[in-house]
């Protein structure tokens, strides 16, 4: 074959590069754009000068719109790589944070917190943890049989899960006044628009190194993608992979959860596309997924902002919008 | 002769089920082993306890003069391979990725494929006849080329020894011979050690250097195809009439089902 030693080396770094050009066009899109729209020339200026922080518009750019597209890069990042990794662990291609129920046991967890009154870190983080773990285990539960998990035992015990925990919030956010809570349409749609700059960047040093980690994982995902037994003949501890990843993915999804609520789907489009593009190598597809996600949830954010006449609508509307229609095509062809 | 796998009083539990029942058996270096018996006698579960899949609740298991439970589990990939029954994935993998998995038990946990890989994994594609499918999906393959597929993929690993379940059991004749044919092949030209589960009596008579009958988890008969196909085992383990005689083109017995309708009735 003609393939030198870095062909692998090197498909990662293209897709690195092909993929970062995207996240940053995504990005400044999402700088740019906005209520009050600027022209482009004042902020290229203002981005490549980086001095000019007393006016109103860098106000507005650098403390309100650049923490909002770092958040929703992380967002869309995260649940995009967790949805990857599901559909690897469980070898089922519909299989993805918010379908699973996951998210809905963060954001449960997450309530409990706030409304027994515990600071955000750790105590509001550790019970969305705990939330999303707990659904975690439960639709792995109600989905496994004797022996594998059947793939529509999985996805109904993730839909009844996810509609038990969607119930619970609504319970619970209509049962208090309480100040501290948001609305009820941020934890069933999702907001990118509430979380404070510092909140942001400690998210940011938070899930970075999870990225790198799952990153670690690729392989060992590629040959449980063959199945269970064959990645274990091939010398993969797989009780290890299961665990490491299944708790990272979803300590990454709670602590996503808890700034911008519940974002659906992104987790199905950005995988199963870019798996379309790139084949089915997770040493490629994490990589890209990571920053073709985050690039992806920028711009339906953008939209979320630009589309209504007046003040914007829930970016998990636009998710789901795309996500939906293609989980029913998926669903429907994964059947033919 | 150097013995490659030795079990001595396996007992292997599901639960609380007693799946294998006080086995012993060895297999010799560069022997082809072959497991039959009735459906839910265990076969499959004696392989995956081969392996190391499934562990050993009384008895011990030997490779190569040492308790399987002494190697770790990618170690031990580095000398056993399997071949899995049958392979069902939905992801895009080409053939190519598929064979360089093979190579994981000798590659670092962040090490990338060097050429020396590639060179083991086009190696294995041509010995299986698979190389011109390379860029293929897994999923637009039939059944022979994707059992080819991982016979080359197992290839990959260096093995020592090769485990395979049912291999030929989904394959037309031709296939079913061919893939019996290389495993005789990678015997006598690698000098590896074969054990295979398979339901195709004539097939392990033709092939097998060693048989294993067994039935409900215990032995029938270990030895030569002459001397455990024979009618009054076979009858004992199967419970229906079979015709046993000897193959016209080789020295080994053939097995005839006799259905009901053929039995002529004395009156």
């Amino acid at each position: 074959m003609k393939r030198n030693n870095s062909y692998i080396g090197r498909r990662i770094l293209s897709v690195l590069v092909i993929s970062s050009i995207f996240l940053a066009l995504c990005m400044l899109l999402g700088i740019a754009v906005g209520s009050t729209t600027k022209n482009w020339k004042e902020i290229f200026n203002l981005l490549a000068s980086l001095t000019d922080y007393n006016t109103l518009t860098s106000t507005i750019i650098w403390k309100i719109r650049f923490p909002r597209v770092i958040l929703a890069t992380l967002v869309g990042s995260t649940l995009s790589l967790g949805g990857l990794t599901f559909q690897a662990l469980l070898r089922n291609p519909l299989a993805e944070p918010y379908i699973l129920g996951i998210s809905g046991g963060a954001a449960v967890g997450a309530i409990m917190g706030i409304l027994l009154g515990f600071s955000n870190y750790p105590g509001v983080a550790l019970l969305s943890f705990g939330g999303s773990m707990v659904t975690l285990a439960l639709v792995i539960l109600i989905a496994s049989g004797q022996s594998s998990i059947k793939e529509d035992s999985l996805l109904l015990a993730g839909v009844m899960v996810n509609a038990f925990c969607s119930s619970i919030i609504i319970f619970l956010v209509s049962l208090t006044q309480d100040a501290r809570l948001h609305s009820i349409m941020f934890w069933l749609m999702g907001d990118l628009s509430l979380s404070s700059s510092n909140q942001v960047f400690a998210l940011a040093i938070f899930l970075v190194p999870c990225f790198i980690s799952v990153f670690a994982l690729a392989r060992p995902l590629n040959l449980i993608v063959m199945g269970k037994d064959t990645a274990e003949n091939l010398g993969i501890n797989t009780k290890v992979v299961y665990l490491i990843s299944l708790v990272l993915i979803s300590l990454m999804v709670s602590a996503v959860v808890c700034q911008s609520g519940l974002v659906g789907f992104v987790g199905l489009v950005i995988p199963h596309l870019l798996r379309m593009i790139l084949g089915a190598d997770h040493r490629v597809l994490i990589p890209a997924s990571i920053i073709g996600g985050g690039g992806y949830m920028v711009l339906c954010d953008v939209l979320a902002r630009v589309l209504p006449s007046q003040g914007e609508m829930p970016v998990g509307v636009i998710t789901a919008m795309i996500g939906a229609p293609l989980f029913i095509f998926l669903l429907k062809s994964s059947r033919a | 002769m150097k013995v490659a796998i030795s079990a001595k009083n396996i007992n292997v539990y599901y639960g609380k089920n007693r799946i294998i029942k006080d086995l012993t058996f060895d297999v010799s270096c560069g022997e082809f082993f072959i497991i039959i018996g009735p459906n839910g006698s265990g076969k499959t579960t004696l392989l995956k306890t081969i392996c190391g899949s499934i562990s050993v609740k009384q008895g011990k298991i030997t490779i190569f003069d040492k308790s399987i439970d002494q190697y770790s589990r990618k170690i031990l990939a580095r000398f056993i391979a399997v071949v899995p029954q049958e392979t069902q994935i939905d992801s895009p993998f080409k053939v190519s990725e598929i064979v360089l998995m093979g190579r994981t038990p000798h590659l670092g946990v962040l090490e990338f494929e060097k050429d020396r890989d590639f060179q083991f994994a086009a190696d294995a594609m041509k010995f299986t006849n698979v190389y011109h499918l390379r860029d293929r999906k897994l999923t637009e393959l039939s059944s022979g080329e994707k059992q080819r597929v991982m016979i080359a993929r197992a290839l990959c690993q260096e093995p020592s020894i090769i485990l395979l379940d049912e291999p030929t059991s989904a394959l037309d004749l031709s296939h079913q011979l061919n893939i019996m044919d290389l495993m005789e092949r990678l015997k006598k030209e690698r000098d590896m050690t074969v054990v295979m589960v398979s339901h195709d009596l004539n097939l392990a008579a033709m092939y097998a250097d060693k048989l294993i009958l067994i039935k409900d988890g215990q032995a029938v008969s270990i030895g030569k195809p002459k001397d455990v196909l024979t009618f009054d085992k076979l009858e004992k383990t199967y419970n229906c009439v079979l015709l046993v005689d000897e193959h016209p083109a080789g020295k080994v017995p053939r097995v005839t089902l006799v259905p009901q309708k053929f039995i002529v009735q004395d009156n």
